[in-house]
């Protein structure tokens, strides 16, 4: 009966030194298979894997070898999170960026825009260039952001001037 | 012979300054030079340097020695390093003059950079000694490119257990427009969770987990807390010079690898940004002021208090305030129609839609996405018919004009979190019983966090969070001293009820207190109780302020004074809370309850509390209460701290 009693106590005990927990869980990884992972493609979750270890500190700050392919790095020895900073946004942000590509205006799609290489000049102008091809950058429900940054390729190649 | 020798040492003079020295000459070059810095580094005690103890992370022990924190061995490069700052620093010193080989990341120089720039700033280092390039470090630094540092902290919400407290990190601002904050990089500390389930109290409390540091970028966390936790997002910026950030950053690069052991109330998320923040300005010394406790709105006020430190305070409001600011601009038709739309149960209403102007239409069906992102979390793996919905909202929304109604009425900004009382409360009642017999008591209590709904809910959440409340009485007539109660956790979530997310309100809490509806003096009636409930609440006042609640109650406890040890029971639980103004807060509430196993009984209790602040750092307090027969009443002082 003791042995009950202190198991209840011990029982009891678990969940409301939990809740004293505050933020513990490992810092962006939960957050980072969220956005990242669950995708229908390989280079999703390939840029989700590369992130994991490059950023939230399972690895090092940064690759031991910046000269292999390996560990996240292209073949040219930059890292991955440098070269595929445009898709990293795209993936990480998609929906909140679909909201605002729309919308025609927002930080996310304006920050997208720059990631592209408009100016600040050129910012409003491509940010409204997505919101009017928004049907050919998104056909569909399914449209993944990969998908959405090749359609989103074709209709640049004849606004080029948009971007540097 | 004579004059061949002459002749050698005449060259040697001449020919000396220019011909490469031999290797025995170089390493002698080295060892003076190390002799004479170790020498300069005696003469002024420099492993003593408050500096030298924030990069190495030195404090005192309960035994008043010093010891680092990091208990990681690769930090070190003296055996001893750990326990023994002048040996750390003398074998840092000698290190720097090792070899440098081709690929130098791991050579002490680039290793521990933070080190070796304040050694060869504050010692007079040879201009010989061979540099080490640290590509590898400066490429890092180049990409995130560190101009400037903000304290940001992410609010809290009681709905998720890992998001009670908030939570502080660093942002590192790039050299980049505003435009691009997004892309600012954060520097988050967290604890890898190895062994969850019901070690998880003990491991966090006992230091079993470890934590480390991360470098992620700012979109994510903006991510995670605004959108997927519904967290506001506070920004303080920090004036700290380019030099400062630098500081920082070279430590940051220095504990990359290092794994530190995590304890949930002190050695935490928050405190660990401290020696950092030290390590860019160590005037400031920010992490001497937490040993015991460190609470993430805490090291916010000391980083705020600090005279010029903190230069503007910016707000990123979460999607769930977001989205109710815009409910509140709605008619009740246009609620339903926006309700109607994200759960998508009908095709579009486009006919319902175009009795609006364009920006009020633009207005809904942002609205409707907002609403769909938040009942699904911001999920990605959802059903095809969501996805349609989400695609059918945003095709018709990227027909109508760019401008839409949303921001016509700011979204008001909410008192920050620096601005509430602080955490911790400790008080002095003077009270009366009367359960038949009257008898005066005083009482002592502390409270190490947080925060009650009978207080001023400014900067703070909406609701209730205590921890390891201690209570300790001294009855008069029966000249007894007493642990009265301990409460461990109690919660209360109060969110007030709207049909758009359809919040659940709930308590929970669990602890030592006594019986009071057993009729036995309270120190023998003390028992170990669970209880709790969901239910719903209301705001009664448009700011939200004053909430009514009814919640269901589950009831147990376990103690030597009930029949057959313990008792469960089931009732409600209603009440409300109220705050008119800064003098009317306060809150009042109901439990009945029927107790059907073991101890079989009937129970009925009521309380209300009254507080009165005194400024910011003072509480006076009435509490009223009445439970089953036993009824009692008392006034406080309570003091923050």
């Amino acid at each position: 009966m003791k042995t009950i009693k202190i198991l209840t106590f011990l029982s009891m005990l678990t969940p409301s030194i939990a809740l004293a927990a505050g933020n513990h869980t490992m810092g962006g990884c939960g957050v980072f298979y969220t956005l990242f992972g669950n995708q229908n493609n390989s280079k999703g979750t390939q840029i989700g894997q590369i992130l994991l270890e490059w950023f939230v500190g399972t690895g090092s700050f940064i690759s031991s070898s910046m000269s292999t392919g390996t560990s996240g790095c292209t073949e040219s020895g930059e890292p991955m999170w440098v070269s595929r900073i445009v898709e990293t946004f795209a993936e990480a942000n998609f929906e909140v960026l679909k909201k605002e590509m729309a919308t025609g205006e927002g930080e996310y799609v304006s920050t997208f825009a720059s990631l592209l290489g408009a100016t600040d000049e050129n910012v409003p102008g491509l940010v409204t260039l997505m919101k009017n091809e928004y049907t050919v950058l998104f056909p569909n429900e399914t449209t993944t952001h990969n998908e959405m940054m090749d359609h989103l390729s074709g209709v640049l190649e004849s606004h080029s001037t948009l971007i540097s | 012979m004579l004059i061949a020798t002459w002749v050698c040492f005449l060259l040697g003079i001449l020919l000396g300054p220019i011909l490469p020295a031999p290797l025995y000459g170089e390493s002698l070059d080295h060892k003076e030079a190390i002799q004479s810095l170790l020498q300069e580094a005696k003469k002024r005690k420099l492993w003593d340097d408050p500096y030298w103890h924030t990069l190495l992370h030195y404090r005192r022990n309960v035994f008043l020695l010093k010891k680092s924190d990091i208990s990681h061995k690769e930090f070190f490069l003296s055996p001893k390093g750990r326990v023994n700052p002048k040996a750390e620093l003398e074998k840092t010193i000698e290190a720097f003059f090792d070899p440098i080989p081709e690929v130098d990341t791991d050579h002490p120089q680039c290793r521990f950079i933070a080190r070796y720039r304040w050694l060869k700033e504050t010692l007079d280092f040879p201009e010989s000694v061979q540099e080490a390039s640290c590509k590898k470090y400066h490429y890092w630094k180049d990409q995130i490119d560190p101009k400037s540092l903000s304290l940001m902290f992410s609010s809290y919400y009681l709905n998720n257990p890992g998001s009670m407290y908030g939570h502080t990190l660093i942002k590192i601002n790039a050299s980049k427009s505003k435009s691009q904050d997004l892309l600012n990089f954060t520097i988050n500390y967290a604890a890898q969770i190895t062994l969850g389930g019901p070690f998880y109290a003990f491991m966090g409390l006992g230091g079993g987990y470890r934590g480390n540091f991360a470098v992620v970028p700012f979109y994510v966390k903006v991510q995670q807390y605004n959108n997927m936790e519904s967290r506001d997002i506070w920004e303080y910026q920090l004036r700290l010079n380019e030099k400062d950030v630098s500081g920082l950053f070279e430590h940051l690069w220095e504990l990359q690898n290092v794994r530190k052991r995590y304890y949930f109330l002190n050695k935490n998320c928050a405190y660990e940004l401290l020696p950092l923040l030290d390590a860019a300005d160590p005037k400031l010394g920010l992490s001497h002021a937490f040993r015991y406790r460190t609470l993430p709105v805490d090291t916010l006020l000391v980083v705020e208090q600090t005279p010029g430190l903190v230069t503007k305070i910016n707000y990123r409001p979460s999607h769930h305030r977001q989205l109710l600011h815009i409910r509140e601009q709605l008619t009740p038709a246009e609620r339903s129609l926006v309700k109607k739309i994200a759960l998508g149960k009908t095709t579009l209403p486009t006919d319902k839609l175009s009795v609006y102007p364009e920006e009020r239409q633009a207005m809904l069906l942002e609205a409707a996405f907002d609403l769909l992102k938040f009942k699904i979390s911001f999920f990605r793996n959802v059903t095809k018919k969501t996805k349609k919905t989400e695609q059918s909202i945003l095709t018709h929304r990227a027909m109508l004009p760019t401008s839409s109604e949303k921001n016509i009425v700011p979204l008001p900004r909410p008192v920050p979190p620096h601005d509430g009382h602080p955490s911790g409360r400790y008080g002095v009642s003077l009270g009366l019983i009367d359960n038949g017999d009257h008898d005066a008591f005083q009482q002592l209590d502390i409270r190490p966090a947080l925060h009650d709904l009978a207080e001023d809910s400014a900067g703070y959440i909406s609701g209730q969070l205590e921890m390891f409340h201690l209570k300790i009485r001294h009855q008069d007539k029966r000249n007894k001293f007493y642990l009265h109660s301990f409460s461990i956790v109690d919660i209360a979530a109060l969110a007030p009820y709207e049909n758009w997310t359809q919040p659940i309100s709930w308590k929970f809490r669990t602890g030592l207190e006594p019986a009071y509806d057993i009729r036995k003096d309270p120190w023998r009636t003390n028992s170990l109780f669970l209880s709790g409930g969901p239910g719903l609440s209301w705001a009664l006042t448009k700011d939200k302020q004053t909430k009514f609640y009814a919640l269901s109650q589950l009831d147990t406890a376990i103690g030597k004074e009930f029949d057959k040890g313990y008792r469960y029971g089931i009732g409600g639980n209603i009440g409300l809370a109220y705050r008119w103004n800064r003098w009317v807060i306060g809150h009042a509430q109901v439990s009945v309850l029927r107790y059907p196993g073991g101890h079989v009984s009937n129970r009925v209790r009521e309380e209300w509390q009254h507080s009165v602040p005194l400024g910011k750092n003072q509480l006076l307090r009435i509490n009223l209460i009445r439970d089953n027969h036993h009824k009692e009443g008392l006034i406080s002082i309570h003091r923050y701290f």
